[in-house]
C-alpha cells in the first residue's frame, strides 16, 4: 500500500518535471516549425472527420433526449436552447477531449514507445537532434493549438445534428433553431471553453508523450504505454473538468 | 584496475576509468580506452556483456555512472546538451538494427541529417543521398519505405545514414549480426572502405573473425573489464582461451 502510494507520488513528480521540461523547451532554440506544422495535420486536422461525426450524433442525441423531456411540460421551444447551452458548456470540450485521448493519445503513446523500443530516439540523438525537442515539445504544442479549434467544430457540429433532428421531427425551421441556439449563449461559453480545452491539450500531450517517450520493455511496453496513455489522460480530464468548471462558475458569479 | 591505455594526445575517443551498473548490477567496472584519430578499433565480447553500452557511452546517450569520457578531448559529462549534440555530428553511429526512422523513406532517412544540419539545396542534398546509396549498393531502394528492406539492407541504409555527413569518426554495433556470411562481409567491405579512408572507426562486436578483416587493435571486454587488448593476430594466439575463441570467432 505504502510502496504503492510512493511509486505513485514519485511518478506524479516526474511527469511534472516533465511537463515543466517541456514548457521550458517551448521558448528555446530551435522551434522545430516544420515537425510542429506536421503534428497540427497529423494530431488536428486528421482528427476532423472523427469529431465532425461525433459532434453530429451528439447534438441530435442530445436534442432528441431534450424533446422527450420538454415535451412532457410543452417545453419543446427550449430544444434549441437546451442542445446549445448542453453542447458549449458541457459535452462538447469533455467529448472532444475523450476522444482525441483515445486517438491521439494512443497514437502518440504508442508512436513514441515504439520509436523508443527501436532506438529511434536514440538514433535522433545519435544525428545530433535534440529528440525531447522534436518529438516531445512539437506534439504537446499541436495538442494545445488542435484541442480548442477541434472543440469548436465538435460544438458547431453538434448544434447542426441537434438542428437536423428537430427539422426532420419537429419541423423547426432551420433559421429559427439557429436564432434560439445562439441567443441562449453569451461569451462567458466561449472563452472557458477554449481556455478549458487547452489545458485538455496540454495534458493530453503531456501525459502520452511522457508514457511514451520513457517506455521500456520491447513490445509488451509499448502497448502499456498506449494504454496507459489513454487511461490516464481519460481520468485526468474528467478530474481537471470538474475543477475547471468550478473556476468558471466562480469566475461567472464574480 | 582492467584497462587500455595507449594513443597519443587528445585521441578521437577516450573512456577513463568508467563504470557503470544497471540496476544495482554492475556492468563496466573501471574500464579505460583510448582511440587515436585514424585508428580502426573493435570491442570483442560474449553478448550481454556490456560491448553495446559502451558504446553508448561513448557518444553520451546515457550518463556514466563514474569516469570519464571524451571525445576529440571534449568530456561529454561536462557538456551541455546542446553542445553534446555539436560533438555528435562528428561521429556516425550504425546502431544494431538500423534504427531507421520507420515514417521516412530510404531517401528521407539518408537525407535527414543533410537537412538539419546543412544549408544544402534540395537538389544538392538528393544527389549526396543517391551518391551515397551507391556507395553502401542501394541507390535503386531510394523510395522503399524500411518496413519493405531486409535487415542487411536496413544495416546498410543505417550505414548510409551516419556517413552522409562525413564524419571523422564512425562507431558500429554488432554489424553483422542477424546477417548471412555473404551480407556481413559486405558490410566488412563498406567498413573497411572507411578505414582506408582514415576514418577512426569503432566496432562493436562478437563476431572476432569478420572483425579482423577491419580492425587495427582489438579489445576484449569480459565481467566489466578490458581482459586483453593489441593486434588482432596475436590475441588469435593468446594464452587465454576465451581471447582466442572471441578473436577467432565467427558470427553464426
Amino acid at each position: 500500500m505504502i510502496n504503492g502510494l510512493l511509486k505513485f507520488v514519485g511518478a506524479a513528480g516526474e511527469l511534472g518535471s516533465f511537463g515543466a521540461r517541456t514548457t521550458r523547451e517551448l521558448f528555446r532554440r530551435p522551434f522545430e516549425i516544420a515537425e510542429l506544422t506536421r503534428q497540427v495535420y497529423e494530431l488536428g486536422v486528421k482528427s476532423i472527420p472523427l469529431i465532425a461525426a461525433s459532434g453530429l450524433a451528439l447534438g441530435a442525441v442530445v436534442a432528441l433526449h431534450s424533446q422527450a423531456s420538454m415535451s412532457r411540460f410543452g417545453g419543446q421551444a427550449l430544444v434549441p436552447d437546451a442542445v446549445s447551452i448542453g453542447i458549449f458548456r458541457v459535452l462538447g470540450p469533455l467529448v472532444t477531449g475523450l476522444l482525441i485521448s483515445g486517438r491521439v493519445g494512443a497514437g502518440i503513446g504508442a508512436q513514441l514507445g515504439g520509436m523508443r523500443v527501436t532506438q529511434q530516439i536514440d538514433a535522433l540523438e545519435a544525428l545530433a537532434v535534440d529528440s525531447f525537442k522534436y518529438l516531445v515539445v512539437t506534439r504537446v504544442l499541436a495538442c494545445v493549438v488542435a484541442l480548442p479549434i477541434l472543440t469548436l467544430l465538435m460544438d458547431f457540429a453538434g448544434l447542426a445534428g441537434g438542428m437536423i433532428l428537430e427539422v426532420a421531427v419537429a419541423h423547426v425551421p432551420p433559421m429559427l433553431f439557429v436564432k434560439d441556439a445562439f441567443s441562449a449563449l453569451g461569451m462567458s461559453d466561449y472563452l472557458p471553453t477554449v481556455l478549458k480545452t487547452t489545458v485538455f491539450g496540454l495534458i493530453i500531450g503531456t501525459v502520452a508523450c511522457y508514457l511514451g517517450y520513457n517506455t521500456s520493455g520491447g513490445a509488451t511496453g509499448v502497448g502499456r504505454a498506449s494504454t496507459r496513455s489513454v487511461v490516464f489522460c481519460s481520468l485526468l480530464l474528467i478530474l481537471i473538468d470538474i475543477i475547471l468548471v468550478k473556476l468558471s462558475l466562480f469566475w461567472s458569479a464574480a | 584496475m582492467s584497462g587500455d591505455r595507449d594513443g597519443g594526445e587528445r585521441p578521437a575517443v577516450r573512456l577513463e576509468h568508467v563504470f557503470k551498473s544497471f540496476g544495482g548490477s554492475p556492468v563496466l567496472d573501471d574500464v579505460s580506452i583510448a582511440i587515436p584519430h585514424g585508428q580502426s578499433f573493435g570491442l570483442l565480447g560474449r553478448s550481454g556483456t556490456g560491448k553495446s553500452v559502451t558504446l553508448s557511452l561513448m557518444i553520451g546517450l546515457m550518463p556514466v555512472d563514474r569516469g570519464t569520457v571524451a571525445i576529440d578531448g571534449k568530456e561529454l559529462g561536462k557538456l551541455k546538451h546542446g553542445e553534446l549534440l555539436e560533438v555528435r555530428k562528428r561521429v556516425g553511429f550504425l546502431f544494431q538494427q538500423g534504427a531507421l526512422f520507420d515514417s521516412l523513406s530510404v531517401r528521407d532517412n539518408v537525407a535527414f541529417s543533410l537537412r538539419r544540419h546543412t544549408h544544402k539545396q534540395e537538389k544538392e542534398i538528393r544527389d549526396l543521398v543517391h551518391k551515397t546509396l551507391q556507395s553502401v549498393g542501394l541507390e535503386k531502394d531510394e523510395h522503399k519505405m524500411p518496413s519493405a528492406l531486409s535487415g542487411g539492407m536496413r544495416k546498410r541504409v543505417g550505414l548510409a545514414r551516419a556517413l552522409v555527413l562525413d564524419p571523422p569518426i564512425v562507431m558500429a554495433d554488432e554489424p553483422s549480426s542477424g546477417l548471412d556470411a555473404i551480407t556481413a562481409a559486405e558490410i566488412y567491405d563498406l567498413l573497411s572502405k572507411l578505414k582506408h579512408q582514415g576514418k577512426t572507426l569503432v566496432v562493436v562486436t562478437h563476431d572476432g573473425a569478420g572483425l579482423r578483416r577491419v580492425v587495427d587493435r582489438v579489445a576484449v571486454l569480459d565481467q566489466g573489464h578490458i581482459t586483453a587488448s593489441g593486434n588482432p593476430e596475436e590475441l588469435a594466439q593468446s594464452d587465454n582461451s576465451l581471447v582466442r575463441k572471441l578473436v577467432t570467432a565467427q558470427e553464426r
